[in-house]
C-alpha cells in the first residue's frame, strides 16, 4: 500500500488525490490490522467484526484515493492498467474478507448458498494473484523498461497482450473458487499461467537486452525472471488437475518458495537496492552535484556483499525448493533454509549500512533540520 | 547511465513522507508477525493462532454479539 502511494503520483505525474485520505486510511488499517490480530489472539468474535469494519475502511479509503489519482481509464498504460486491476482486488478481497470474519459468529454463508472454503479460496486468490502479483507485475513493466533503457516495441507487443490474459485469469479464477465452478476456475488458471509465463519472458527479453552496467537489482529481477518461468507451467499443470483444492491454493505444494521467495521476494529486495540508496543519495548528495564530488547512487552499498547476499539467497532459495520437492535429500532443506537467513541477514546489513554511513541519522536528529520534508 | 537521475527537479519531489509512514507500519507489523510466529513454534499462541484442533472456534461461535444477529 505505501509502495503503491509512492508509485502511482510518480509515474501517473499527478499529485496523490488527498493526503489526508493516504493518512487517514494509514491510521484505519493500522488500528484494524492490530486489532484485528489482537482479536484473534484473544479468540473474540466481538472483535473481530469491529476491527475488521475498520480494516475494511481503510483497505477501501486507500482504493478510493488512488483510484482517484489514477488518469482517466481510456489514457492507461500497462502500470497504470495493472494498478487498477490490483486496487479493484483490494475492495472485493476486503469485503470477502469482512464477509468471513462476519461468518464466525453468524453463520451468513450458508444463506448465500457458499461454503466457507470456497469463500477462502476467492479471497486468497484475489489477495495474492490479483492485489500483490499484479502490482508487482504493473511494477515490472515501469522499472524492467526504465532501468534497462530498453522499450517494448514490435512483436514484444504480442507478449504484452498475451500478459492481458493474466488478470484475466485471476478474475476467472477467484469467480470459479467462489462458486466451486471446476471449469470456470481451470481456464481462468490457465490464462493465468500463460499470462504470466508471457510477462516472465517479456521480463527476461529486456534484461538480456538492456547493455548497462548490471547492477544488484537488475541481476534480482533476472531471478525473478526464471522463477516466474518456471513457476507458471507447474503452477497450471496443478491447477487443470484441480483448480479448487486447498493444497494447491498457490500452485503446487513446493512452489510456494518458488512464488513467494523467487519472484515476490527477489522483486522487493532487487527494487529496495535502488530505492533505498535512491531516497538517501537524493537526500544527501543531490543538492551538492555539480559543486563538489559526490558518489554515484550504486557506490552507496558495498557492491561485494551485495554479491554475496545475493549468491546466499538464490543458492539457498534454490536448494530450499530442490529439498521440498524430493529432488535432493532431505538436509538440503535445511541447507537451503539456513542460507537464506543468511543472505536475509547480508541483505538488510547492506542496506541499514546505505542509511548509516551515508544517511546523516545521527545528525540530523540533533540539527532536526527540516530537509526530509517533501 | 541509468544510474544518474536525470531531469531532477528540486521543487517537485515525490510523496517520501506519507508512504514512509506506511512503510514504518509495515514493519512493525512485520515484527509483530513474527513474535506470534514464534510463539506458534513454541505453542505458546493463544485464541485463534492455536491450531484448530482445541475447541476455541465451536465456543466462539456461542458467543455471538447482539448487535451482530
Amino acid at each position: 500500500m505505501g509502495a503503491m502511494t509512492q508509485f502511482v503520483p510518480v509515474w501517473s505525474n499527478v499529485p496523490v488525490h488527498s493526503r489526508r485520505l493516504a493518512n487517514a486510511a494509514l491510521a484505519l488499517v493500522a488500528v484494524g490490522v492490530a486489532g484485528l490480530a489482537g482479536a484473534f489472539l484473544a479468540a473474540s468474535v466481538h472483535w473481530i467484526h469491529g476491527f475488521g469494519g475498520l480494516l475494511v475502511l481503510g483497505v477501501w479509503a486507500f482504493a478510493y484515493n488512488l483510484a482517484r489519482t489514477l488518469p482517466p481509464v481510456r489514457e492507461f498504460d500497462a502500470t497504470e492498467a495493472h494498478f487498477a486491476f490490483a486496487l479493484a482486488c483490494f475492495v472485493a478481497l476486503a469485503a470477502l474478507g469482512f464477509v468471513l470474519a462476519f461468518d464466525l459468529s453468524t453463520p451468513v454463508l450458508p444463506v448465500a448458498g457458499v461454503a466457507r472454503p470456497q469463500v477462502v479460496g476467492a479471497h486468497a486468490t484475489l489477495a495474492v494473484f490479483g492485489a500483490i502479483l499484479a502490482t508487482v507485475f504493473g511494477a515490472l513493466y515501469q522499472l524492467a523498461t526504465m532501468f534497462t533503457q530498453t522499450e517494448i516495441a514490435g512483436r514484444e507487443r504480442h507478449l504484452a497482450r498475451v500478459e492481458y490474459a493474466y488478470p484475466a485469469g485471476v478474475l476467472a479464477l477467484a469467480t470459479g473458487r467462489l462458486f466451486a465452478v471446476r471449469p470456470l476456475a481451470a481456464a481462468g488458471a490457465l490464462a493465468m499461467a500463460a499470462g504470466a509465463l508471457a510477462f516472465a519472458v517479456l521480463l527476461g527479453k529486456k534484461l538480456y537486452e538492456g547493455r548497462v552496467e548490471r547492477t544488484p537489482m537488475l541481476s534480482r529481477y533476472a531471478v525473478v525472471a526464471v522463477a516466474l518461468a518456471a513457476w507458471s507451467p507447474l503452477a497450471a499443470r496443478e491447477w487443470v488437475a484441480d483448480p479448487l483444492g486447498r493444497d494447491a491454493l498457490f500452485g503446487p505444494t513446493a512452489g510456494g518458495h518458488l512464488l513467494f521467495v523467487g519472484v515476490v521476494g527477489f522483486v522487493v529486495m532487487g527494487s529496495l537496492y535502488h530505492v533505498v540508496p535512491f531516497i538517501v543519495w537524493v537526500h544527501r548528495y543531490s543538492d551538492r552535484l555539480g559543486f563538489e564530488q559526490v558518489p554515484m547512487i550504486d557506490d552507496l552499498y558495498d557492491d561485494r556483499l551485495a554479491a554475496v547476499d545475493g549468491a546466499l539467497l538464490t543458492f539457498g532459495a534454490v536448494t530450499l525448493i530442490l529439498g521440498q520437492t524430493g529432488v535432493a535429500p532431505g538436509q538440503a532443506t535445511i541447507a537451503g533454509g539456513v542460507a537464506l537467513a543468511g543472505g536475509f541477514v547480508a541483505f538488510a546489513a547492506n542496506l541499514v549500512g546505505v542509511v548509516y554511513r551515508h544517511g546523516r541519522v545521527l545528525p540530523e536528529r540533533f540539527h532536526g533540520r527540516p530537509e526530509n520534508a517533501d | 547511465m541509468s544510474a544518474v537521475p536525470a531531469g531532477l527537479a528540486t521543487d517537485q519531489q515525490p510523496p517520501m513522507t506519507v508512504p514512509l509512514r506506511y512503510f514504518l507500519a509495515g514493519f512493525a507489523f512485520l515484527l509483530a508477525g513474527g513474535a506470534v510466529g514464534l510463539a506458534h513454534v513454541l505453542g505458546a499462541a493463544p485464541g485463534f493462532a492455536r491450531s484448530r484442533t482445541s475447541t476455541c472456534c465451536s465456543r466462539a461461535g456461542s458467543v455471538s454479539p447482539s448487535w451482530a444477529r
